[in-house]
């Protein structure tokens, strides 16, 4: 279906490589094609997001085999559900809402079990694996800092955390993201980044 | 302004989440207020330390593939046309939970049949007519009136995450049209966030097209493959340097330019990679 | 004997020559380069300019500075306010031989409005506000301004025939009708009319209009909005969260944006380049039917690709996603180049009088 609206065109004098007025997909179309189980549509909507959320769920579980789960979890819920997305310029923070629930739910089973294994988020970041330059920019003992730090803090602190300075979320999308009243919104954010600084004070004052 | 009312609003100021006048307050007792203006400073200091964080993340091929190995056999549930209508309708305007379409024709249907039972047994002077389905669908609630919704959803804290979330969704999109950006950017967006906004999406760009060239990259030559290698060697030495410059000086915009420039180009590089 | 007499005569100039040119040398460094007066005038100033002389303006209040060109060959400079006729400081310097004034608007002592040499250290208030007090000044046109740096006040510059800069924080800048420019402000907005020469414009928020411009414009903003029309010259302006409007210019373009969109409506020239660019944002040109012709690369990573003219393409990529479509209309003779990464990329094709015309 995608190369079939791909080459809506007239073709010149009947060559094969000449065209004229070409259409091609456009984004919002990605989402109405994914809607009657265009997979390869779909494909391209996790190409652009699936290290966004990623990212996030990385943040909230601190282990990347685990972030990994969840995320695909989160795509495959998204492509179930995609018939209850009313507005397609929503969909990031549609999105990232059914990534936060399922993270939230794999912390509850994790409660359930036994607590969650902060040592593995820690083990996690020493094996941190080699990515962009701007991986290496970062420097891995700044990482491995904020990952404990944030693993540290109280979970709905951390989401909203996470969201803001690492996803640059509005405080309106972070309501929308979470289902938090705004009031919660700016007084988790508030207490988290008074734990972070607390937790991360050698690196705030060598600044 | 007080120092404790800007103490208050501290946070939210620096976040962009403030309206022009309570920005333009903030900033002139900044001026005049030395204590809050260090607060200010600690608090960009920071974000320059977030600034510098890149989780390991990687996107590896196999993840698509499970997701697709998953969803191979879901498919959306396809639109069923005047249901899928009707349901919306009765979301929208009578606040109902969401329920699959057949089963909120179902609950319609017994509430009509209750209607008629309860209609024929029980007499009344004057004695109204059946209720049809045709009629009741003419009575509606105004519809997408945010006031109504803001008291449906006072009154349904207690609903399921997703009535709420839809409810939320459109209150959203109220409450933005109201706002009047006069500048076309995203409202609450400071500077400091555009830009980072704006070098996280060259990274995603960037690793997502590495990751297609890594995969393509068996049909180049060795020389090729060397030659964009260096350009690309070279490249992250600008992205490097020009980053350096822009975290010293995080709102100078031709700093900013040249670190963006900078990213352009390899994202223009790989593209062409992924294009041979 | 002759000959070495000559000889040692025209050593002995050379030596005597060598002597007072140091010793001129010597006299010019230990004089005093600069001598400065300040004089407080309550009313208007007036002083007989002349080439070489160089002008400066300040103000010590937030008010307005507006600086004009005029055929005469005086300087005049007043200060006003809500209140009447405050006070202009003058400065002035000569600095070896080149002599400047500067001018500052100060508020008056209106209790004493003869003692113009009384400072007043605590601002008159209006409406809980400090009072602002506007600063004009008429210059020759071929008058020097030094550069102006001012933190909230506006500045407004006409007809000047000379360069001009100005470094503002959250100043409004206009500059109308002048030679040359280099603006620079964090918040405050920038208009520029008419400029001769260089046009090099940087903002952190403020937004950027400029029109009229012959020569090259530079603008560079972050989340400000840039837009340019009616420019005989190129335009190269870049910006990371707003939008750029481009409309009706002669000469090439760069127009480079990350988050947002960019658009230029306009006739191309032959041998004219068109590049616009943008991470996620839409680009868009839009182009008059009666266009005599171009080469066009249009390219999107992820967005889609359309061109109302018909191109005699030869598609370079179809797959869902790298889309590129790259032809020729007609002549062939400018070169276009629309690129997006996430965004869509149209050129788009209008009457020709659906472009607006520049005056």
């Amino acid at each position: 279906m995608i190369d079939r609206l791909a080459l809506n065109s007239d073709r010149i004098n009947g060559r094969e490589d000449l065209h004229t007025g070409v259409v091609l997909n456009s984004a919002p179309e990605l989402i109405a094609q994914a809607r009657t189980g265009d997979h390869e549509a779909f494909r391209l909507l996790f190409e652009r997001y699936a290290r966004p959320v990623m990212v996030f769920t990385y943040n909230l579980v601190g282990r990347h085999d685990v972030a990994e789960e969840l995320t695909q979890e989160t795509f495959v819920r998204a492509y179930s559900n995609l018939k209850e997305l009313r507005d397609e310029t929503k969909f990031s923070t549609w999105l990232f809402g059914i990534g936060r629930n399922v993270v939230r739910e794999w912390i509850r089973s994790r409660v359930r079990s036994g607590g969650i294994d902060l040592a593995g988020a820690v083990a996690d970041q020493e094996q941190s694996l080699e990515l962009s330059p701007a991986d290496q920019l970062a420097g891995k003992e700044l990482n491995r800092a904020i990952i404990v730090a944030l693993q540290s803090l109280d979970e709905d602190r951390r989401v909203v955390f996470a969201l803001k300075i690492f996803n640059g979320s509005s405080y309106q999308e972070i309501v929308e993201i979470t289902g938090f009243t705004l009031a919660k919104v700016k007084t988790e954010l508030h207490r988290a980044r008074a734990d972070m600084r607390h937790r991360l004070r050698g690196y705030l004052e060598n600044r | 302004m007080k120092c404790d009312q800007c103490r208050s609003t501290l946070e939210a100021y620096y976040d962009g989440e403030l309206e022009d006048e309570a920005n333009l307050k903030m900033a002139l007792h900044f001026e005049d207020c030395a204590a809050c203006a260090l607060l200010l400073q600690e608090l960009k200091g920071e974000g320059e330390v977030y600034l510098g964080y890149e989780p390991p993340v990687e996107i590896k091929p196999e993840l698509w593939a499970m997701v697709q190995s998953r969803i191979v056999e879901k498919r959306p549930a396809l639109s069923t046309g005047g249901l899928d209508r009707l349901q919306t309708w009765l979301r929208t305007n009578l606040a109902m939970p969401r329920v699959s379409g057949w089963a909120t024709a179902a609950l319609i249907l017994v509430a009509i049949g209750l209607t008629v039972t309860f209609m024929k047994y029980v007499r009344f002077e004057d004695e109204p007519p059946v209720v049809s389905f045709a009629q009741l669908s003419k009575h509606s609630l105004p519809a997408q009136k945010p006031n109504v919704l803001e008291k449906i959803t006072e009154g349904d804290n207690s609903k399921g995450e997703k009535l709420k979330s839809g409810l939320k969704v459109h209150q959203t999109s109220v409450s933005n049209r109201s706002k009047t950006a006069s500048r076309a950017v995203k409202p609450g967006h400071t500077p400091d966030q555009l830009v980072r906004e704006a070098e996280q999406k060259y990274l995603a760009a960037i690793a997502m097209l590495t990751r297609t060239v890594e995969r393509k990259q068996t049909r180049l030559d060795a020389p090729t493959v060397s030659r964009l290698e260096q350009t690309l060697a070279s490249i992250d030495r600008s992205i490097a340097d020009t980053r350096k410059v822009v975290q010293k000086h995080p709102s100078d915009p031709v700093a900013v330019q040249y670190m963006l420039n900078a990213y352009s180009r390899k994202v223009d590089v790989l593209r062409e990679m992924v294009g041979r | 004997m002759g000959k070495r007499l000559l000889t040692h005569n025209i050593i002995l100039a050379r030596l005597l020559g060598c002597a007072l040119s140091l010793l001129g040398a010597f006299l010019a460094l230990s004089v005093p380069l600069e001598a400065q007066t300040r004089e407080r005038h309550f009313g208007q100033v007036n002083i007989n300019a002349g080439r070489g002389m160089r002008i400066g303006v300040d103000n010590r209040t937030t008010g307005r500075i507006t600086v004009s060109g005029w055929d005469r060959d005086t300087v005049e400079a007043r200060a006003v306010s809500t209140r009447g006729t405050e006070v202009v400081v003058v400065d002035h310097y000569n600095n070896g031989g080149v002599i400047s004034f500067d001018f500052i608007g100060d508020y008056a002592d209106l209790d004493n409005p003869g003692a113009s040499n009384v400072r007043v250290d605590t601002p008159p208030e209006v409406d809980g506000k400090p009072l602002k007090v506007h600063l004009e000044v008429r210059v020759p046109r071929y008058i020097q301004l030094k550069d102006i740096e001012v933190w909230r006040s506006e500045v407004e510059i006409n007809d000047m025939d000379t360069g001009v800069a100005v470094s503002g924080d959250r100043s409004k800048i206009t500059l109308r009708r002048v030679n040359a420019v280099k603006v620079h402000t964090t918040s405050g907005d920038v208009e520029i009319d008419g400029v001769n020469e260089l046009a090099s414009v940087v903002t952190t928020t403020g937004a950027i209009r400029a029109t009229g411009s012959r020569k090259l414009i530079v603008a560079v903003s972050i989340t400000g909005p840039i837009e340019v029309k009616c420019s005989a010259g190129r335009v190269d302006v870049s910006n990371t969260g707003a939008p750029i409007v481009l409309e009706n210019i002669d000469g090439d373009v760069d127009a480079i944006a990350t988050n947002s969109n960019v658009r230029l409506s306009s006739g191309v020239r032959e041998g004219g380049r068109y590049y616009l660019k943008s991470m996620s944002g839409r680009v868009e040109m839009v182009l008059p039917a009666n266009t005599r012709g171009f080469d066009a690369v249009l390219s999107s990573y992820q967005g889609s690709v359309e061109s109302d003219f018909k191109l005699a393409t030869k598609l370079t990529a179809d797959g869902a996603q790298n889309r590129r479509v790259a032809g020729r209309f007609g002549n062939g003779k400018a070169q276009i180049l629309l690129d997006s990464f996430e965004g869509a990329v149209r050129l788009a094709r209008v009457e020709a009088q659906s472009i607006p015309t520049c005056k």
